[in-house]
């Protein structure tokens, strides 16, 4: 049989141009005031913030199979060591925010060096407590976080040559970090960190029998999500201005698990529609009233037994059948003219 | 001042430790980390509360209608967050779940008795004076209704036919399956239990502190408590949330207000220098 070769571009290629031409078009089109009102905006970058420290998670649980609720707590370091920089010390935002996020990545090595001598639930178990610490810190030292006061009148962000004058402004520049982050991510799977990550997660043992460093692999993976969570804390308190220590309390470390595992779990993009969708939803669903939390949360139930893989696994599985489907009707159609081709050969 | 302390202490741990206990067995029972159990804990105060201030009940008929609940409740709470998802290959999910319910059981707490803290007379009102002391007869009741609980749960276990086959479910369950152990009817069985003594820790918690929806936070010592005991082990787990409550109670000596960080600072502490916890031992693990 001589393959075809097929003319204009291929699939992935035109999915890749549509990707690119979908991002260029809502960096310039979105951030207007007659397409989105001001609220809605904020509601919007928020979902970005909680994307890029869902993205760490999508390391962690995604590819490397721990579940963490240090999420949380890490955006705590980024936002206080960048509120604390800026409004005590009185640096520029930008070297700031760098600054927290060396830090946290710093701290998170220090932290991972010590949760990853446990294994599995007994790690989960003690990155709750890792939270927990840090949310009696936020909320206690007066002198330095502001205890339950928290910290106001955080500049807003100065990159020297564009500066954040409002909402739409921010939008532009968490778009671009987002999408730099997501790239990020997207090139990390098919590194060899990502592939040994991926080997601890499906069989720690033959893994280590290959020669991975199960743990330091584990303890990179957890900077990797302590960066990404300082990150967006960071990000976080250049946004609103205000923090106190109520979103990095260990019940919002659940709520970006949730994120995860709703736009399922094996994808990067799903972690966007997952924390898109779980930011934007609750705006839309204000007719719920009271009841709005405990429709979530029978929802979150609901959506673990109808898709265990979340929106971006049912996508898969849908594609993958498609495509089976079709390659079968490609073959039959194929083995119809074969068959009319060996009739007219012993016709002659 | 320190009888004292040590006192409070014990039944703080005492309360961890009926938590603990639940949690270890459905992990062991199924593998599954329990998120919701604080949750579940803070349904049993106000199961309790409904019962001895709506319904009326004197103490044994709340001890007996409670037990009932709270296994009602375990059925409820395994056929919707464990029975569906058994099948599923990711553990993750089944976590998630949980997660899930936890968020679910809160709001419906709050949906049909309020968001205002709900007051609880002691079950044995009254102080005891020890030395120059003064200590509510509630914690020693505590200690005892505690201590009472865990060696029936390790009489039941150990001793009878239930435990038996709850035992070989957890260790096997293929297995299990094999030799003909109705293994449904065994995590069915774990799950009542570990609920009922998590309410139970609920009601007894609930004069302590008031009866509101932040009651289910007391989990997350438990969580502690288990990785501080050591791996998997009911007893280990016992003993890591009594020495949490210790350290939560003398804490008070040098500060107040960073009581929690004090605990989990020392169990970070500990795992850096015996990451098996105090009692555990190195386990083979599974291929």
């Amino acid at each position: 049989m001589i393959k075809e070769k097929r003319k204009g571009l291929s699939l992935t290629a035109s999915v890749y141009l549509l990707a690119v031409l979908a991002c260029v078009l809502t960096f310039v089109f979105f951030p207007q005031k007659s397409v989105i009102n001001k609220y809605m905006m904020k509601v919007t970058n928020e979902g970005l913030i909680y994307f890029i420290a869902t993205l760490g998670l999508c390391v962690m649980l995604g590819m490397g199979g721990q579940v963490t609720f240090s999420t949380a707590g890490m955006m705590g370091i980024g936002a206080y060591s960048t509120a604390i920089a800026t409004t005590r010390f009185g640096m520029a935002t930008l070297p700031a925010l760098l600054l927290s996020v060396v830090l946290g990545g710093l701290l998170s090595f220090v932290i991972g060096l010590a949760l990853f001598r446990l294994k599995g639930s007994y790690f989960s178990f003690a990155s709750i407590g890792f939270t927990t610490l840090l949310f009696t810190v936020f909320s206690n030292w007066m002198e330095v976080t502001g205890g339950p006061d928290g910290i106001s009148r955080i500049p807003k962000l100065d990159l020297y040559f564009f500066q954040c004058g409002n909402y739409y402004d921010y939008f532009r520049v968490y778009f671009v970090v987002a999408i730099l982050c997501f790239l990020i991510v997207l090139r990390m799977r098919r590194t060899s960190f990502g592939r040994s990550l991926a080997s601890v997660r499906d069989d720690e043992i033959a893994a280590s029998c290959l020669g991975i460093n199960t743990y330091m692999t584990k303890v990179f993976s957890f900077v990797i999500a302590g960066v990404f969570a300082c990150l967006a804390g960071a990000m976080y308190a250049l946004h609103s201005n205000y923090i106190s220590p109520e979103p990095f309390k260990y019940d919002q470390s659940a709520i970006y698990l949730i994120m995860v595992m709703l736009g399922g779990v094996d994808s990067t993009f799903g972690a966007f529609i997952g924390s898109m969708l779980l930011t934007i939803l609750p705006e839309n669903m204000r007719f719920l009233k009271s009841y709005y939390k405990l429709v979530y949360g029978v929802g979150v139930i609901i959506l673990m037994v109808v898709m265990p893989m979340g929106i971006m696994g049912f996508v898969t599985m849908l594609k993958n059948k498609l495509r089976a489907y079709f390659k079968k009707r490609r073959a039959d159609a194929f083995q119809d003219e074969t068959e009319v081709a060996q009739d007219g050969g012993m016709l002659t | 001042m320190y009888v004292q302390l040590a006192i409070t202490g014990v039944s703080m741990g005492m309360l961890y430790a009926l938590m603990a206990m639940g949690l270890i067995l459905i992990v062991k029972a199924v593998g599954v980390l329990n998120f919701a159990h604080g949750q579940l804990f803070m349904l049993g105060a106000y199961i309790t509360w409904m019962l001895t201030y709506q319904v009326n009940l004197p103490v044994w008929g709340v001890a007996l209608c409670g037990l009932v609940c709270f296994a009602i409740c375990g059925a409820v709470y395994m056929f919707t967050c464990y029975w569906p998802l058994r099948k599923s290959p990711w553990k993750v999910t089944v976590i998630i779940s949980t997660l899930g319910a936890s968020i679910a059981i809160k709001e419906l707490v709050r949906l049909i008795w309020g968001s205002i803290p709900l007051t609880m007379e002691p079950i044995i009102p009254g102080v005891i004076r020890i030395g120059t002391a003064y200590l509510s007869y509630q914690y020693l009741f505590i200690i005892v209704i505690g201590g009472g609980l865990m060696a029936g749960v390790y009489i039941l276990f150990e001793r009878s036919f239930i435990g038996k086959i709850m035992q070989a479910t957890a260790q096997d369950r293929y297995a299990a399956n094999l030799v003909g152990i109705p293994t449904g009817v065994a995590i069915l069985c774990t799950y009542m239990i570990s609920l009922s003594l998590s309410g139970i820790g609920g009601w007894l918690a609930a004069p302590l502190f008031l009866v509101s929806q932040s009651l289910g936070n007391l989990a997350q010592k438990a969580f502690a408590g288990i990785v501080l005991g050591g791996f998997g082990s009911v007893k280990g787990a016992i003993v890591g949330c009594i020495l949490i409550g210790l350290i939560e109670s003398f804490s008070i000596i040098i500060t107040d207000s960073y009581k929690d960080a004090i605990v989990f600072l020392v169990l970070i502490l500990v795992l850096i220098i015996r990451p098996t916890g105090i009692f555990g031992e190195k386990i083979a693990e599974k291929a």
